[in-house]
């Protein structure tokens, strides 16, 4: 539009307009002199009566001025009056509009913020993506961990700064005297290069502090938020001593702000060599949990695929130890190198959400566009009622571009007020969100509050939805003719028009199609949360302990004399029935893939065990989980004495068919060596918070034979009918003891009802989105009703007159609001069960085409399309043909 | 009633100034003369309203501009006519056609 190029130019050079108009006057007074002079004046006399001619050339400049710049935005201002001065007529419309675009942009808002900070947000380092580890994959598609030592092997290899990085160890800390719970990563020398940052105080790991192969010297470099918190950014850190896992360490470096390693949930705060404050594995070099660097310039990632899978057997050759089973050999050398950037980090909330979160998005965007059919089928109603005008306008003279324009600022200012108002919506409905991610033993770092690149979205969306909803009515207010506008006013109209009823019926089944699957996703939820979890939960508490920076060092050192009493005088509280111990009980879920088991002596196949808790005497009494056969663990089962395990049926029966399995001996493989039991015992299956997994291939072991490299702190588990008196009880009992102190007191009932938080979460906002999608569909079908029966006042009052009773009145606008769902029905019951399909993966217990919910959906709407039409029925009925005829 | 004259005015400065450069580009005071000589001077215009309706006429497409020497070698703002502004005098010039006949045969009955 060249009206638009000329505000552009006029603002953007405002300077060479305002030259240019200058320099026209100029040459004009210079034309009116010469013009002068040639009649005979002399030029003195010629250029004071020029002046005279044009002295008001000021004004005239300014009236120019105004006719440059303001032509649009003259129009633009009289649309905004415009518009106002409508809203202000029809407040409930406007209202209506507002609200419904308020909450389908800040649900979408809400949940590309989530997206955003779980999925997509980039580590904070130059070309981040660029960032590659070496990851293996076998035959069958899991990643084996590689030893660390690979990287020297590795190193001529075409990644730059290949280094080894073990991340994410929750290790108890003691950082300016203050106690902390953070995690720390090991690394080697090579990776705060591989990652482009370097320490903004002191220096980061040099080769000898940080060597690929022996141990590591005592040394750490902190991040920047522990520095800023801890140490209130003091400069003088560098050079002082922190406790990590009770050894030692001096702070040489401090990282640049923003950096918090690769896991990203938690984020790291302490950077240390391997070996330096774990104690190396016996015999063998650590795992790594990524060998990472960047490529060298040149290679391309296809290349250096190639030549790390080329290299990689002999790699493994040479850093397997000789002693390993051949056949877990072969299954290690089956693996084949795969190359993964790790530009976003690494993320078990990402794991965990991704899948949900896509998931509500599409719901969320459904939503909006639901917002949009709706608001969209309203403003057509309203084009239909201001026709006449329109059809003035028009006959007027109006141009068609003018109207579009008015009414797109219209729609324009709706969906902003509606962005606007969005904004609250998000911000509540990401930290309602935020809430359902369950915590785990650090704090999450993740930021739920929305970003530029959300606000961009968010804004981009508002201007779609502007347009999207203007389009419809805009087309048909520039197509119809203006005869037919004008005489519209004037005639019987039937219906509310079949594009009315088209976007009615698309709302009505899109809405369906969300209730359907909210109402799987609830069902399945209430499985989840009322499913068999073969354990009793009711009256137990269990206490998260965490070790006093000072106390004993971590490992097998006089368990022997805590634990007993700990548990004796804990069970001596009042109101306690039973107490034990156990490592990580009860489990949020069972998410680890499990470790291979096996006979003694056999190779190990595929089975695998997929719980491995140490627990305590009694463990079993107080789940409420049953003894099968054999015995439980006892505190006689020591270092001392043979390695022992209680195994639950499950794995009894996948080891041994008919399950007889006390006092034969299995073998596990870990690392760093493989463990051997003997079974002692069998007890029924549990499956610790998922109903989903209820038969855990489960393996217990006696808390007093946990070697140093189980360095978890046991939950003590109280069977009580007192929980407050217990809390402080055992508070007061672990303070005394001076070792660990409670960090969590919390019910079994209430930690189990977090475990599926991915199901809660889906299931609470599918159901707020379709409760909301349920509503707008019910105001669709309403308002359309409503303002047929405004449209058609004087037919039915013509037909009232002639002798129609009343009832066929009301009879003919039910059955158009019935028609409509039945129609929506009959569309979104098909869709409904393609996209139930999609989330097969997030049901338990319930099957995706469950007929009860479709029916009972199906249902729902028809009596929807009665309810809709009930008020705008009886309003037909009581027209007095009298006064709707008087309106003629 | 000087604000209806001032409308009746401006409409049919615009059809003047279009009918001025229907012969051929022109600078400002050249139209203002062109339009002196074809009303055979009825209308003088004053700078005051000629220089806003030239600039309102580019900005609504109907002119367009540029520098260029005028006849006595001096730089000045030359307009003329566009496409549109051929299409806008036409229109007009049978619009104020109808007008006046309306108006005469008004006055005759």
């Amino acid at each position: 539009m060249s009206r638009l190029s000329h505000l552009w130019r006029n603002l953007r050079h405002r300077d060479r307009v305002e030259r240019d108009l200058d320099d026209e006057l100029k040459a004009t007074l210079e034309l009116l002199i010469d013009e002068k002079i040639a009649a005979g004046a002399d030029p003195v006399e010629a250029r004071r009566r020029a002046m005279i001619e044009l002295n008001r050339i000021e004004p005239i400049k300014e009236q120019v001025r105004d006719i440059r710049a303001g032509i649009l935005i003259d129009t633009l201002n009289q649309d905004v009056k415009y518009a106002v001065r409508h809203m202000r007529r029809a407040p409930g419309f406007a209202a209506a509009a507002i609200l419904t675009l308020a909450f389908g942009i800040g649900a979408n808002t809400a949940m590309f913020t989530m997206l955003n900070a779980i999925v997509l947000k980039r580590l904070p380092i130059a070309e981040a993506d660029q960032l590659l580890a070496i990851v293996p994959i076998n035959s069958r598609g899991t990643n084996r961990t590689t030893p660390m030592s690979a990287v020297a092997e590795l190193r001529d290899g075409p990644l730059d700064h290949f280094c080894a990085y073990l991340g994410g160890l929750v290790l108890p800390v003691l950082a300016n005297n203050t106690p902390l719970q953070t995690s720390t990563t090991f690394v080697t020398s090579e990776c705060f290069s591989a990652f482009g940052i370097a320490p903004i105080l002191g220096r980061g790991l040099t080769e000898t502090d940080a060597p690929i192969l022996g141990a590591g010297a005592p040394v750490a470099v902190i991040s920047h938020r522990l520095w800023t918190t801890t140490y209130n950014s003091d400069r003088s850190v560098l050079g002082q001593s922190m406790l990590v896992n009770n050894v030692p360490v001096t702070i040489i470096g401090v990282l640049p702000k923003g950096f918090i390693g690769l896991e990203i949930d938690t984020g790291v705060d302490i950077f240390t060599p391997f070996d330096a404050v774990l104690p190396a594995a016996r015999g063998r070099r650590q795992r790594a949990s990524y060998l990472l660097g960047r490529l060298r310039p040149g290679v391309t990632i296809e290349a250096a695929t190639a030549e790390i899978e080329a290299r990689w057997p002999a790699v493994l050759e040479a850093v397997l130890p000789a002693n390993m089973a051949p056949t877990e050999r072969t299954q290690l050398m089956d693996s084949k190198p795969r190359l993964m950037s790790l530009g976003t980090g690494v993320s078990r909330l990402r794991e965990r959400y991704s899948q949900p979160l896509m998931l509500i998005l599409g719901l969320t965007g459904l939503l909006l566009i639901l917002a949009c059919i709706n608001l969209g089928g309203l403003l057509l109603s309203r084009l239909n009622a201001r026709s006449a005008e329109l059809a003035v306008r028009l006959a007027l003279g109006g141009s068609r571009l003018r109207i579009a324009q008015q009414m797109l600022v219209e729609n324009g200012m709706l969906s902003l007020a509606g962005a606007l108002l969005a904004m609250p919506v998000a911000y509540f409905t990401a930290a309602t969100l935020a809430s359902f991610m369950p915590p785990i033993n650090v704090p999450y770092t993740i930021s739920f509050v929305p970003d530029a690149r959300v606000f961009a979205l968010t804004t981009a969306v508002a201007i779609t939805v502007g347009i999207l909803m203007s389009a419809l009515p805009v087309w048909f207010a520039t197509r119809r003719s203006t005869a037919a506008a004008i005489r519209w006013d004037r005639t019987i109209v039937g219906t509310t028009g079949w594009w009315g009823r088209g976007l009615l019926v698309s709302q009505v089944s899109l809405a369906i199609v969300m209730l359907v699957n909210a109402s799987l996703l609830s069902r399945s939820l209430y499985l989840l949360n009322t499913g068999d979890l073969g354990i009793r939960p009711d009256n137990l508490l269990t206490v998260k302990t965490w070790s006093l920076p000072r106390g004993t060092v971590y490992g097998r050192a006089d368990r022997d004399g805590y634990y007993p009493p700990l548990v004796e005088k804990v069970r001596a509280l009042p109101g306690v029935t039973a107490v034990a111990l156990a490592s990580s009980s009860p489990r949020l879920s069972t998410t680890s893939a499990g470790s291979p088991v096996a006979w003694k002596g056999d190779a190990y196949d595929n089975l695998t065990a997929n719980g491995f808790d140490s627990i305590s005497p009694a463990y079993f009494d107080t789940m409420g989980i049953q003894l099968l056969a054999g015995r439980d663990v006892s505190w006689q089962d020591t270092m001392k004495t043979i390695p022992v395990a209680v195994v639950s049926e499950s794995l009894a029966r996948a080891l041994q068919r008919d399950g007889d399995v006390v006092g034969r001996s299995f073998t596990m493989r870990t690392l760093p060596t493989d463990l051997e039991f003997q079974i002692v015992g069998v007890v029924s299956d549990a499956t610790h918070g998922d109903p989903r997994n209820s038969h855990t291939r489960a393996i217990y072991r006696p808390i007093l034979q946990v070697g140093p490299a189980s360095s978890l702190n046991p939950n003590i588990i109280i069977q009580t009918t007192d929980a407050r008196s217990a809390a402080s009880g055992v508070r007061q009992i672990l303070s005394d003891f001076g070792r660990d102190y409670a960090q969590e007191i919390i019910s079994v009932n209430d930690l189990l009802a977090r475990a599926p938080s991915t199901e809660r979460m889906s299931a609470t906002v599918a159901g707020a989105v379709s409760a909301m999608a349920v509503l707008l569909a019910l105001i669709g079908v309403h308002g359309a009703l409503a303002y047929s029966v405004a449209r058609r006042t004087r037919e039915i009052g013509v037909r009232l007159a002639i002798g129609a009773a009343p009832a066929a009145a009301a009879r003919s606008i039910m059955r158009e609001g019935i028609v409509v769902c039945t129609l929506g029905v009959a569309l979104g019951l098909p869709l409904a069960t393609v996209a139930a399909r999609s989330l097969r993966s997030l049901m338990f217990g319930i099957s995706e085409n469950d007929p009860a919910t479709f029916a009972a959906a199906a249902a729902g709407f028809l009596l929807l399309g009665v309810v809709a039409g009930l008020a705008p029925a009886r309003r037909a009925a009581a027209v007095d043909p009298v006064i709707a005829l008087r309106a003629e | 009633m000087a604000e209806s004259r001032a409308t009746v005015l401006q409409g049919t400065l615009d059809l003047l100034i279009l009918k001025a450069l229907s012969a051929g580009e022109l600078h400002g005071l050249g139209v203002s003369r062109r339009i002196e000589q074809i009303t055979r001077g009825t209308f003088s215009v004053q700078p005051g309203s000629l220089f806003p309706a030239l600039h309102r006429l580019e900005e609504a497409g109907a002119l367009s501009s540029s520098w260029q020497p005028s006849e006595n070698n001096r730089r000045a703002k030359f307009y003329a006519l566009t496409k549109t502004g051929r299409r806008r005098l036409g229109d007009e010039t049978a619009q104020w056609q109808r007008v006046s006949m309306a108006i005469g045969h008004a006055l005759e009955s």
